[in-house]
Protein backbone atom coordinates (compact mmCIF):
# COMPACT_ATOMS: atom_id res chain seq x y z
CA UNK A 1 0.00 0.00 0.00
CA UNK A 2 1.77 3.25 -1.19
CA UNK A 3 1.95 5.92 0.86
CA UNK A 4 1.73 8.52 -1.43
CA UNK A 5 -0.13 11.91 -0.33
CA UNK A 6 -1.98 11.79 -4.00
CA UNK A 7 -4.57 9.01 -3.98
CA UNK A 8 -5.33 9.15 -7.50
CA UNK A 9 -4.22 7.48 -10.53
CA UNK A 10 -0.74 8.80 -12.13
CA UNK A 11 -0.18 12.16 -13.19
CA UNK A 12 -0.73 12.66 -17.21
CA UNK A 13 -0.01 16.47 -19.05
CA UNK A 14 -2.45 17.39 -21.78
CA UNK A 15 -1.67 18.76 -25.14
CA UNK A 16 -3.94 19.78 -27.54
CA UNK A 17 -3.70 21.24 -31.32
CA UNK A 18 -6.15 23.35 -31.71
CA UNK A 19 -5.79 23.07 -35.97
CA UNK A 20 -4.44 20.72 -37.83
CA UNK A 21 -0.55 21.43 -38.67
CA UNK A 22 -0.80 24.15 -35.58
CA UNK A 23 2.08 22.87 -32.77
CA UNK A 24 0.42 21.39 -29.56
CA UNK A 25 -0.08 23.57 -26.61
CA UNK A 26 -0.27 22.29 -22.42
CA UNK A 27 -3.96 22.62 -21.75
CA UNK A 28 -3.33 21.11 -18.57
CA UNK A 29 -3.45 17.81 -16.65
CA UNK A 30 -5.63 14.68 -16.15
CA UNK A 31 -5.27 11.69 -13.45
CA UNK A 32 -5.68 8.19 -15.11
CA UNK A 33 -4.06 4.61 -14.49
CA UNK A 34 -3.11 3.98 -18.31
CA UNK A 35 -2.64 5.85 -21.78
CA UNK A 36 -6.08 5.28 -23.24
CA UNK A 37 -8.02 6.61 -20.25
CA UNK A 38 -5.68 8.83 -20.05
CA UNK A 39 -6.52 9.87 -24.01
CA UNK A 40 -10.51 9.99 -22.82
CA UNK A 41 -10.20 11.82 -19.90
CA UNK A 42 -8.13 14.40 -21.34
CA UNK A 43 -10.74 14.78 -24.20
CA UNK A 44 -13.75 14.32 -21.97
CA UNK A 45 -12.16 17.50 -19.79
CA UNK A 46 -10.20 19.42 -22.29
CA UNK A 47 -12.06 19.52 -25.46
CA UNK A 48 -15.81 20.01 -24.65
CA UNK A 49 -16.15 23.04 -27.10
CA UNK A 50 -14.29 22.26 -30.09
CA UNK A 51 -10.97 23.02 -28.78
CA UNK A 52 -8.86 20.49 -30.24
CA UNK A 53 -8.20 18.69 -33.34
CA UNK A 54 -5.66 16.18 -31.48
CA UNK A 55 -4.40 15.48 -28.63
CA UNK A 56 -1.24 13.94 -26.87
CA UNK A 57 -0.88 12.87 -23.40
CA UNK A 58 2.46 12.26 -22.09
CA UNK A 59 2.87 10.75 -18.23
CA UNK A 60 4.03 13.85 -16.24
CA UNK A 61 6.86 11.88 -15.04
CA UNK A 62 8.14 11.09 -18.20
CA UNK A 63 8.76 14.76 -18.93
CA UNK A 64 12.17 15.90 -18.52
CA UNK A 65 12.31 19.89 -17.41
CA UNK A 66 15.07 22.60 -16.94
CA UNK A 67 15.32 23.34 -13.04
CA UNK A 68 15.60 26.54 -11.51
CA UNK A 69 19.19 26.84 -10.96
CA UNK A 70 19.97 25.82 -14.46
CA UNK A 71 18.21 29.58 -15.63
CA UNK A 72 21.72 31.59 -15.63
CA UNK A 73 23.40 29.57 -17.86
CA UNK A 74 20.62 28.19 -19.97
CA UNK A 75 18.76 31.06 -20.53
CA UNK A 76 21.23 34.21 -20.05
CA UNK A 77 19.74 36.26 -22.88
CA UNK A 78 22.36 37.53 -25.24
CA UNK A 79 21.05 41.19 -26.18
CA UNK A 80 23.47 43.11 -24.72
CA UNK A 81 26.01 40.48 -26.93
CA UNK A 82 26.42 42.34 -30.21
CA UNK A 83 28.71 39.86 -31.39
CA UNK A 84 26.04 36.61 -31.38
CA UNK A 85 23.67 38.31 -33.53
CA UNK A 86 23.46 38.87 -37.44
CA UNK A 87 23.55 42.53 -38.34
CA UNK A 88 25.95 43.59 -39.90
CA UNK A 89 25.01 42.62 -43.32
CA UNK A 90 22.24 44.33 -45.68
CA UNK A 91 20.32 42.39 -47.63
CA UNK A 92 20.46 44.10 -51.25
CA UNK A 93 17.05 45.23 -51.83
CA UNK A 94 14.90 43.13 -54.36
CA UNK A 95 15.96 39.83 -52.76
CA UNK A 96 13.01 37.80 -51.98
CA UNK A 97 12.59 35.16 -49.33
CA UNK A 98 15.86 35.28 -47.97
CA UNK B 1 -56.91 6.46 -39.79
CA UNK B 2 -54.25 8.81 -40.86
CA UNK B 3 -54.12 10.16 -37.11
CA UNK B 4 -53.46 6.94 -36.29
CA UNK B 5 -50.68 6.20 -38.61
CA UNK B 6 -49.08 10.24 -37.03
CA UNK B 7 -49.20 8.89 -33.26
CA UNK B 8 -47.73 5.21 -34.57
CA UNK B 9 -44.81 7.48 -35.93
CA UNK B 10 -44.55 9.54 -32.62
CA UNK B 11 -44.81 6.15 -30.48
CA UNK B 12 -42.14 4.78 -32.73
CA UNK B 13 -39.53 7.67 -32.09
CA UNK B 14 -40.49 8.02 -28.52
CA UNK B 15 -39.42 4.57 -27.81
CA UNK B 16 -35.90 5.86 -28.36
CA UNK B 17 -36.20 9.77 -27.36
CA UNK B 18 -37.92 8.46 -24.01
CA UNK B 19 -35.18 6.26 -23.43
CA UNK B 20 -32.29 8.65 -24.12
CA UNK B 21 -34.18 11.21 -21.73
CA UNK B 22 -34.14 8.53 -18.80
CA UNK B 23 -30.42 7.32 -19.85
CA UNK B 24 -29.82 11.08 -19.77
CA UNK B 25 -31.17 11.29 -16.31
CA UNK B 26 -29.83 8.51 -14.59
CA UNK B 27 -26.60 9.64 -15.89
CA UNK B 28 -26.32 13.29 -14.81
CA UNK B 29 -26.97 11.89 -11.06
CA UNK B 30 -23.40 11.01 -10.59
CA UNK B 31 -22.45 14.60 -11.30
CA UNK B 32 -19.96 15.91 -7.80
CA UNK B 33 -20.31 11.73 -6.53
CA UNK B 34 -18.26 10.34 -9.79
CA UNK B 35 -15.62 7.72 -8.47
CA UNK B 36 -12.66 10.21 -9.98
CA UNK B 37 -12.55 13.61 -11.55
CA UNK B 38 -12.69 12.88 -15.12
CA UNK B 39 -15.15 10.30 -14.78
CA UNK B 40 -17.34 12.84 -13.11
CA UNK B 41 -16.81 15.10 -16.24
CA UNK B 42 -17.05 12.24 -18.48
CA UNK B 43 -20.40 11.16 -17.38
CA UNK B 44 -22.01 14.70 -17.22
CA UNK B 45 -20.81 14.78 -20.82
CA UNK B 46 -22.33 11.53 -21.88
CA UNK B 47 -25.33 12.66 -19.97
CA UNK B 48 -25.59 15.82 -21.94
CA UNK B 49 -25.39 13.99 -25.40
CA UNK B 50 -28.24 11.99 -24.11
CA UNK B 51 -30.38 14.65 -23.13
CA UNK B 52 -29.49 16.03 -26.72
CA UNK B 53 -30.24 12.99 -28.64
CA UNK B 54 -33.37 12.69 -26.74
CA UNK B 55 -34.46 17.09 -27.29
CA UNK B 56 -34.05 16.73 -31.13
CA UNK B 57 -36.04 13.00 -30.89
CA UNK B 58 -38.78 14.35 -28.76
CA UNK B 59 -39.50 17.69 -31.00
CA UNK B 60 -39.71 15.20 -33.88
CA UNK B 61 -42.04 13.15 -32.32
CA UNK B 62 -44.26 16.17 -30.90
CA UNK B 63 -45.07 17.58 -34.80
CA UNK B 64 -47.29 13.89 -35.11
CA UNK B 65 -49.47 15.00 -31.55
CA UNK B 66 -51.99 17.74 -32.91
CA UNK B 67 -51.89 20.61 -31.42
CA UNK B 68 -47.96 19.93 -32.05
CA UNK B 69 -46.42 19.11 -28.74
CA UNK B 70 -42.95 20.52 -27.96
CA UNK B 71 -40.16 18.39 -26.58
CA UNK B 72 -40.48 20.67 -22.88
CA UNK B 73 -43.97 19.38 -23.64
CA UNK B 74 -43.27 15.40 -23.60
CA UNK B 75 -40.56 15.91 -21.61
CA UNK B 76 -42.17 17.24 -18.41
CA UNK B 77 -46.11 17.03 -18.99
CA UNK B 78 -46.17 13.17 -19.51
CA UNK B 79 -46.53 10.60 -16.72
CA UNK B 80 -45.04 7.31 -16.14
CA UNK B 81 -47.63 5.34 -17.82
CA UNK B 82 -47.48 8.02 -20.58
CA UNK B 83 -43.41 6.48 -21.61
CA UNK B 84 -42.48 4.36 -23.84
CA UNK B 85 -38.56 4.17 -22.83
CA UNK B 86 -37.57 0.65 -22.82
CA UNK B 87 -37.35 -0.47 -18.95
CA UNK B 88 -33.49 -1.32 -18.49
CA UNK B 89 -33.16 2.52 -18.70
CA UNK B 90 -35.15 3.32 -15.15
CA UNK B 91 -33.27 0.80 -13.29
CA UNK B 92 -31.02 2.73 -10.54
CA UNK B 93 -26.92 3.39 -10.21
CA UNK B 94 -26.97 0.98 -7.70
CA UNK B 95 -23.25 1.56 -8.14
CA UNK B 96 -20.51 2.70 -10.58
CA UNK B 97 -20.82 -1.05 -12.33
CA UNK B 98 -24.16 -1.08 -12.88
CA UNK B 99 -23.95 2.58 -14.37
CA UNK B 100 -21.06 1.97 -17.09
CA UNK B 101 -22.76 -1.58 -17.84
CA UNK B 102 -26.01 -0.01 -18.32
CA UNK B 103 -24.18 2.20 -20.82
CA UNK B 104 -22.62 -0.50 -22.75
CA UNK B 105 -25.52 -1.87 -23.33
CA UNK B 106 -27.58 0.59 -24.11
CA UNK B 107 -24.93 2.64 -26.48
CA UNK B 108 -24.44 -0.21 -28.65
CA UNK B 109 -28.34 -0.83 -28.89
CA UNK B 110 -28.51 2.91 -29.98
CA UNK B 111 -25.49 2.76 -32.36
CA UNK B 112 -27.35 0.04 -34.01
CA UNK B 113 -30.87 1.35 -34.16
CA UNK B 114 -29.06 4.80 -35.15
CA UNK B 115 -27.14 2.71 -37.60
CA UNK B 116 -30.15 1.61 -39.22
CA UNK B 117 -32.65 5.06 -39.13
CA UNK B 118 -29.29 6.45 -40.43
CA UNK B 119 -29.92 4.68 -43.63
CA UNK B 120 -33.81 5.30 -43.65
CA UNK B 121 -36.04 6.92 -46.21
CA UNK B 122 -37.47 8.91 -43.75
CA UNK B 123 -34.85 11.96 -44.05
CA UNK B 124 -35.42 14.06 -40.85
CA UNK B 125 -34.97 10.94 -38.88
CA UNK B 126 -31.90 9.98 -40.87
CA UNK B 127 -30.35 13.26 -40.55
CA UNK B 128 -30.84 13.27 -36.62
CA UNK B 129 -29.55 9.65 -36.61
CA UNK B 130 -26.31 10.57 -38.66
CA UNK B 131 -25.88 13.29 -35.78
CA UNK B 132 -26.24 10.88 -33.16
CA UNK B 133 -24.24 8.25 -34.50
CA UNK B 134 -20.90 10.42 -34.03
CA UNK B 135 -21.27 10.92 -30.22
CA UNK B 136 -23.06 7.31 -29.55
CA UNK B 137 -19.67 6.03 -31.24
CA UNK B 138 -17.68 7.49 -28.12
CA UNK B 139 -19.95 6.56 -25.61
CA UNK B 140 -19.71 2.70 -26.53
CA UNK B 141 -16.02 3.03 -26.97
CA UNK B 142 -16.11 4.73 -23.05
CA UNK B 143 -17.85 2.51 -21.37
CA UNK B 144 -16.00 -0.73 -23.35
CA UNK B 145 -12.77 0.48 -22.27
CA UNK B 146 -14.44 0.67 -18.08
CA UNK B 147 -16.10 -2.58 -18.46
CA UNK B 148 -12.73 -4.19 -19.77
CA UNK B 149 -10.80 -2.34 -16.80
CA UNK B 150 -13.53 -3.72 -14.06
CA UNK B 151 -14.13 -6.95 -15.49
CA UNK B 152 -10.28 -7.96 -15.75
CA UNK B 153 -9.44 -5.39 -12.01
CA UNK B 154 -9.77 -6.72 -8.77
CA UNK B 155 -11.61 -9.46 -7.50
CA UNK B 156 -14.18 -6.75 -6.07
CA UNK B 157 -14.37 -4.96 -9.29
CA UNK B 158 -15.22 -7.97 -11.17
CA UNK B 159 -17.73 -9.54 -8.68
CA UNK B 160 -19.43 -6.33 -8.97
CA UNK B 161 -19.37 -6.26 -12.71
CA UNK B 162 -20.58 -9.19 -12.50
CA UNK B 163 -23.63 -8.88 -9.98
CA UNK B 164 -24.89 -5.87 -12.59
CA UNK B 165 -25.04 -7.97 -15.38
CA UNK B 166 -27.16 -10.70 -13.50
CA UNK B 167 -29.11 -7.96 -12.19
CA UNK B 168 -29.68 -6.88 -15.74
CA UNK B 169 -30.84 -10.10 -17.45
CA UNK B 170 -34.70 -9.76 -16.82
CA UNK B 171 -34.35 -6.46 -18.55
CA UNK B 172 -32.31 -6.83 -22.05
CA UNK B 173 -34.88 -9.02 -24.01
CA UNK B 174 -37.07 -5.87 -23.71
CA UNK B 175 -34.99 -3.91 -26.20
CA UNK B 176 -35.43 -6.24 -28.76
CA UNK B 177 -39.32 -6.86 -28.81
CA UNK B 178 -40.86 -5.60 -31.87
CA UNK B 179 -43.89 -3.15 -31.08
CA UNK B 180 -46.75 -3.07 -33.77
CA UNK B 181 -45.24 0.42 -34.99
CA UNK B 182 -41.96 -1.59 -35.89
CA UNK B 183 -43.30 -3.32 -38.40
CA UNK B 184 -44.85 -0.55 -39.93
CA UNK B 185 -42.11 1.10 -40.37
CA UNK B 186 -39.79 -1.32 -41.75
CA UNK B 187 -42.20 -1.61 -44.18
CA UNK B 188 -42.64 1.98 -45.31
CA UNK B 189 -39.14 3.87 -43.92
CA UNK B 190 -36.83 0.47 -44.01
CA UNK B 191 -35.59 1.14 -40.49
CA UNK B 192 -34.78 -1.87 -39.36
CA UNK B 193 -37.12 -4.21 -37.33
CA UNK B 194 -36.05 -4.08 -33.06
CA UNK B 195 -35.47 -8.06 -33.41
CA UNK B 196 -32.84 -7.67 -36.21
CA UNK B 197 -30.73 -6.00 -33.99
CA UNK B 198 -29.92 -8.83 -31.74
CA UNK B 199 -27.42 -10.54 -33.26
CA UNK B 200 -25.23 -7.85 -33.68
CA UNK B 201 -25.56 -6.47 -30.06
CA UNK B 202 -25.28 -9.63 -28.89
CA UNK B 203 -21.87 -10.38 -30.42
CA UNK B 204 -20.51 -6.71 -29.19
CA UNK B 205 -21.20 -7.07 -25.93
CA UNK B 206 -20.27 -11.27 -25.71
CA UNK B 207 -16.72 -10.11 -26.72
CA UNK B 208 -16.41 -7.33 -24.51
CA UNK B 209 -17.76 -9.19 -21.34
CA UNK B 210 -15.40 -11.92 -22.30
CA UNK B 211 -12.53 -10.09 -22.76
CA UNK B 212 -13.60 -8.39 -19.31
CA UNK B 213 -13.55 -11.79 -17.40
CA UNK B 214 -17.16 -11.89 -17.58
CA UNK B 215 -19.60 -14.33 -18.24
CA UNK B 216 -22.70 -13.21 -20.00
CA UNK B 217 -25.70 -15.39 -21.05
CA UNK B 218 -28.33 -14.61 -24.25
CA UNK B 219 -31.36 -12.73 -22.84
CA UNK B 220 -33.94 -14.98 -22.54
CA UNK B 221 -37.62 -13.63 -23.50
CA UNK B 222 -39.32 -16.02 -21.17
CA UNK B 223 -38.21 -14.86 -18.25
CA UNK B 224 -38.14 -11.09 -18.96
CA UNK B 225 -40.02 -7.80 -18.17
CA UNK B 226 -40.98 -5.74 -21.01
CA UNK B 227 -42.21 -1.88 -21.57
CA UNK B 228 -44.54 -3.53 -24.42
CA UNK B 229 -47.15 -3.88 -21.55
CA UNK B 230 -47.35 -0.63 -21.26
CA UNK B 231 -45.78 -0.76 -17.33
CA UNK B 232 -42.93 0.46 -15.35
CA UNK B 233 -41.11 -0.45 -13.04
CA UNK B 234 -41.51 1.41 -9.83
CA UNK B 235 -38.49 3.81 -10.49
CA UNK B 236 -40.04 5.35 -13.19
CA UNK B 237 -42.65 7.64 -11.33
CA UNK B 238 -39.49 8.61 -8.48
CA UNK B 239 -37.45 9.94 -11.89
CA UNK B 240 -40.38 12.07 -13.39
CA UNK B 241 -41.04 13.54 -9.76
CA UNK B 242 -37.64 14.62 -9.73
CA UNK B 243 -37.31 15.58 -13.42
CA UNK B 244 -40.50 17.12 -13.67
CA UNK B 245 -40.56 18.86 -10.28
CA UNK B 246 -40.41 22.46 -11.43
CA UNK B 247 -42.92 21.87 -14.21
CA UNK B 248 -45.24 20.37 -11.79
CA UNK B 249 -44.63 23.08 -9.10
CA UNK B 250 -45.32 25.66 -11.66
CA UNK B 251 -47.18 25.06 -14.35
CA UNK B 252 -46.48 27.10 -17.52
CA UNK B 253 -43.51 28.38 -16.13
CA UNK B 254 -40.83 29.45 -18.55
CA UNK B 255 -37.54 31.09 -17.77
Amino acid sequence: MSDKKDSQFDLWEVFLQAKSGEAHQHAGSVHAADSQTALMNARDVYSRRGEAVSIWVVPANKIVASSPEQEGPFFDSGNDKVYRHPQFYKVPRGVKNL
Amino acid sequence: MSEQLELNKARYILRVADTELILGHRLSELCGHGPILEEDIAVANLALDCLGHANFLLELAGRFYSPALSADNLAYERLANQYFNVLLAELPNEDFAHLILKQLYLSIFLQLRYFSWASSSWKELAQISKKALTEVKYHVMHSKEWVLRLGDGTEESNQRMQQAIVNFEPYVADLFVDHAEDCIFKKQFNCALSSELISDWSKQVEDCLSSAKLSFSEPNSNYSYSSITGKHTEYLDYILADMQFLTRRYPGLSW
